[in-house]
């Protein structure tokens, strides 16, 4: 990796982005196999408000994987 | 509780069978054996299921603890619906990582092997059009915060207000409408500035990707907060690996081109923006 994209400040990836992606998007397959999708759609929205603070309690991670960091400082 | 006298050789209640169904990761191409540990429940590990070209991921779950019931009673509480949601995207990344995975939504179940094999027969043709398109490619979101004074105090350097230069003697009065007219206009400035800015990174930044979307800044913004900040892109880009450097490279040359920009980036993440609705199902 260069150092061009090495995270300045790598720290877990948000709550919020995780959320975004893991229950709103992904592979629906309709039909009779698949037996049931959790309906956790609305928690989720009425959540979205709430995690901001879930956020700041976050640990700092580093390495490979989903991480989220500023690619530039102020 | 004490055993009743006698009878020895009294044989005891068979435990009830917990029942099991297969939780769902995620459909790739076949290819060698992914090494992902376990899955949703800490215990049971994750196993590919095979058809045709397709490979569907999975992890045996009890019905109680993973089923629509117990996912929504459990989602209500924040902390095990973060814990969820991670351990549900962990495993989607290692398999993403070993090879380009379409995601499953959080919940996803079927009954056993037999039926993903199924599932996977039955939609086969779209899920293989799908992986093809979206072969080798990332996930990034980007989010780009603007300071509103930054900018404020740049556009004014560039183009001064009216009536801001002081040259002008005027009664008490007058003096207050000119500030007032000034705040307003430098008010429109700023906001145009910002959303031409928004649409700028935004082509900028899908030059370097394959596709883009841009989420509603007024949903992404109820989670983004950066204190005296404002949110002017949320946007997921779909980028070939190979072309990863390139495309972040091109998010921080956009930060630094202005005053103000801060840019967060995210990834990267299995393409689950990207990913169409499949609707298969028996013919």
């Amino acid at each position: 990796m260069s150092a061009a994209v090495e995270p300045l400040e790598a720290r877990e990836v948000t709550l919020l982005d995780v959320l975004d992606r893991v229950v709103d998007k992904g592979v629906v397959l309709a039909g009779d196999l698949t037996i049931s999708v959790a309906d956790v759609d609305l928690i989720y929205v009425g959540l979205k408000v709430l995690v901001s603070s879930v956020e700041r309690m976050e640990s700092l991670r580093r390495g490979w994987g989903s991480a989220v960091w500023e690619v530039e400082p102020w | 509780m004490t055993a009743p006298a006698g009878g020895h050789d009294r044989r005891q209640e068979p435990l009830p069978v917990a029942e099991t169904c297969l939780y769902l990761y995620a459909v790739t191409r076949g290819g060698a054996a992914v090494d992902v540990g376990a899955g949703m429940d800490g215990r049971s590990s994750v196993r590919s299921v095979a058809w045709g070209e397709l490979e569907a991921h999975g992890s045996f779950v009890l019905v109680d603890e993973f089923g629509a019931e117990a996912l929504r009673h459990r989602a209500q509480d924040p902390q095990e619906l973060e814990e969820l949601a991670r351990r549900h995207q962990r495993v989607v990344e290692q398999i993403h990582r070993a090879r380009t995975a379409l995601p499953f939504k959080l919940g996803t179940l079927c009954a056993d092997e037999r039926a993903a094999a199924q599932l996977l027969e039955q939609n086969h043709g779209p899920l293989l059009e799908e992986l093809t398109r979206l072969d080798g490619c990332d996930e990034w979101g980007v989010k780009l915060f603007a300071d509103r004074r930054q900018v404020e105090a740049a556009l004014v350097e560039t183009a001064p207000l009216p009536g801001s230069d002081g040259s002008e003697a005027v009664g008490a009065g007058r003096a207050f409408l000119m500030r007032k007219r000034a705040a307003s206009e430098l008010a429109a400035r700023t906001g145009a500035f910002l959303s031409a800015l928004s649409t700028q990174a935004s082509e900028e930044l899908a030059s370097l990707a394959e596709e883009v979307r841009r989420e509603d800044l007024t949903v992404a913004g109820l989670g983004a907060h950066q204190p005296g900040a404002e949110l002017i892109l949320s946007a997921a880009f779909l980028v070939p690996r190979r072309r990863s450097e390139g495309f972040l490279d091109g998010v921080r040359r956009f930060a630094a081109s202005k005053p103000g920009l801060r840019a967060f980036v995210s990834g990267p993440w299995a393409p689950y923006s990207f990913v169409r609705v499949v609707e298969g199902g028996p013919p």
